[in-house]
């Protein structure tokens, strides 16, 4: 069963990665700012990390090359081999990988991407680039890991991008994807984590969840909070029902604040359980300042500490609650 | 396998529009330099021409833009980053990538030495075979010197830098004969043309330490891409 491990990588804006992956679905959300990029360089062996180590199967990939021929990647600033036309990069990229070139044509058609195929790489535009790129990643049948930098953002149909990595999680692969957009991490599914501050962790296990949800709070008013809090617990996004002081009023936090109200919805719907309103809970912002430095620290002290003695540690969390 | 496609991969940048028109204008310098320095006076003509105009100015900057070229103007890692990405072997490719610029590179600073040879020394000249022959393996030893030595600094600086300080260093330091142009190919280039040699080496020695210091900074930036 493959394994990728990050301990307290770091690559430029990337302060701190410690993940552990088994095969499976993680989404990284994170906002434009954060270097979701770097992270999938680092993981997918394009850079060595600048600080901590990185293992893909219990090899450092940017150092081999049998490592990297089972890793299919998705880089921000996508780079097709040079070469006469897309056909034959795509055909160089699949020698590279082990693989006969006579492919190309046929994985160029199953993405829907034929017009491209005669054409210059150079004259491609990025978004272009990224989709034969894109393409070229999912038709990897042997990869161990597909790490993916905003897979929904390309030419490619999100129904066949979404079909084929389904098809890569259900044979057994790690699939990781990295996404600033909160829609598409809910259409991407898998389990949830958060990049902030540069940093990215899972607290262990094969189901990581999101860490950095503390602000991202719904206040739900309906008939039944309890059996609505009930029904989140099981929610795929993680959702949290943080209690209620009533029995027609709950609190709830998640990812963002759009999917969570999209869940919320979409369950009590689902169930007849009236909703009679929904809103967004802000905490005073010097609080959430000093919430969220306390929190950044704690995570980087706990990352520090594990890197140290090579165990996992639990990230410091604010008290939840305090502002209210 | 990686050695073929690095050197597919060095050949697609090279066929890129410009490469000729390069080559093109280096000929044209180099062989303006010889008409005037035939203008100049015939005798010693040909031996200022070739350390001057060809090799000394002409020849480096050519396999400095080869190399620029084969590496996509960045640095030999991103160079072959297109297909590392996928599994080839990062040293393999490099070896693969420094072939193609080595032999343009060879081959222009040989038959372009010679083209100037023949047009200071003059066709009814009675050295001009002996001379076209000795500049031609002196053009194939500098080519491949200067293509290796520029490919093995692409590995150091930022976007590949180390090319141009390598440049930077031929130009100022081996210029001179002491100890300080030893490392730099200049120097031992002019010793074969007949020129001043650097720390009183024989010809033999001179190439010895041309091609040796190319290999050993070919094998350093090897080293540095691996990771």
């Amino acid at each position: 069963m493959s394994q990728a491990l990050l301990q307290a990588a770091a690559l430029g804006a990337l302060r701190s990665a410690d993940l552990q992956l088994a095969p499976g679905r993680y989404v990284v959300l994170a906002s434009e700012t954060e270097p979701l990029a770097a992270l999938i360089s680092v993981l997918s062996g394009r850079e060595p990390p600048s600080a901590g180590r990185v293992l893909v199967d219990g090899f450092v990939p940017s150092a081999s090359p049998e490592v990297r021929r089972t890793i299919a990647a998705l880089f921000a600033d996508e780079g097709l081999p040079p070469a006469r036309s897309v056909t034959e990069s795509l055909g160089r990229a699949l020698a590279a990988r082990g693989q006969a070139s006579a492919r190309a044509t046929g994985l160029l058609a199953d993405a829907g991407l034929s017009h491209l195929a005669e054409l210059a790489p150079a004259s491609l535009d990025q978004r272009a680039v990224r989709s034969v790129a894109l393409a070229l990643a999912l038709a990897h049948d042997k990869a161990a890991l597909l790490a993916l930098h905003e897979p929904l953002a390309s030419l490619l149909d999100s129904a066949h991008v979404l079909r084929e990595l389904d098809r890569h999680t259900a044979r057994g692969a790690i699939v990781l994807a990295t996404t600033s957009s909160s829609a598409d991490a809910l259409l991407l599914g898998g389990s949830w984590l958060s990049l902030e501050l540069g940093r990215v962790r899972s607290d262990g296990g094969v189901t990581p969840r999101l860490g950095a949800g503390t602000f991202q709070r719904v206040l739900v008013e309906t008939d039944d909070a309890g059996a609505l809090a009930l029904l989140l617990q099981a929610s795929p996004v993680g959702l949290t029902a943080l209690g209620a002081d009533a029995p027609n009023r709950l609190e709830v936090r998640g990812p963002a604040l759009d999917v969570t109200v999209h869940e919320v919805i979409a369950l009590a719907r689902e169930h007849g359980i009236a909703i009679t309103r929904v809103a967004a809970t802000v905490p005073p912002v010097d609080v959430l300042l000093a919430a969220r430095a306390g929190f950044a620290r704690g995570a980087y002290e706990a990352a520090r500490a594990a890197a140290h003695d090579g165990v996992a540690a639990a990230p410091i969390a604010p008290a939840s609650g305090g502002w209210r | 396998m990686s050695i073929r496609l690095g050197a597919e991969l060095a050949i697609a940048r090279l066929r890129e529009p410009g490469t000729l028109s390069a080559a093109v204008l280096g000929l044209s310098f180099e062989l303006g330099v010889a008409l005037l320095e035939r203008a100049h006076g015939r005798v010693g003509a040909a031996d200022r021409a070739l350390s001057g105009g060809a090799f000394g100015v002409a020849v480096p900057l050519f396999c400095y833009w080869l190399v620029s070229r084969a590496c996509g103007s960045g640095s030999l890692r991103e160079a072959v980053q297109p297909l590392a990405r996928h599994g080839a072997n990062r040293q393999q490719l490099v070896v693969g990538l420094a072939l193609p610029p080595a032999l343009v590179a060879a081959a222009f600073a040989a038959l372009s030495g010679s083209c100037v040879v023949v047009l200071t020394r003059g066709v009814s000249d009675s050295r001009l075979f002996g001379d076209v022959a000795t500049c031609l393996w002196i053009g194939i030893a500098s080519g491949l010197a200067y293509a290796l030595a520029f490919v093995g600094a692409s590995a150091y600086g930022r976007a590949g830098r180390g090319r141009a300080w390598l440049l930077g260093a031929d130009f100022l330091l081996g210029a001179g004969s002491s100890s300080l142009a030893l490392p730099w190919p200049k120097g031992h280039i002019r010793n074969l043309l007949g020129g001043t040699p650097v720390l009183e080496l024989s010809q033999l020695a001179a190439l010895l330490v041309l091609l040796g210091t190319s290999f050993a900074l070919l094998t350093f930036g090897l080293r540095k891409s691996h990771r």
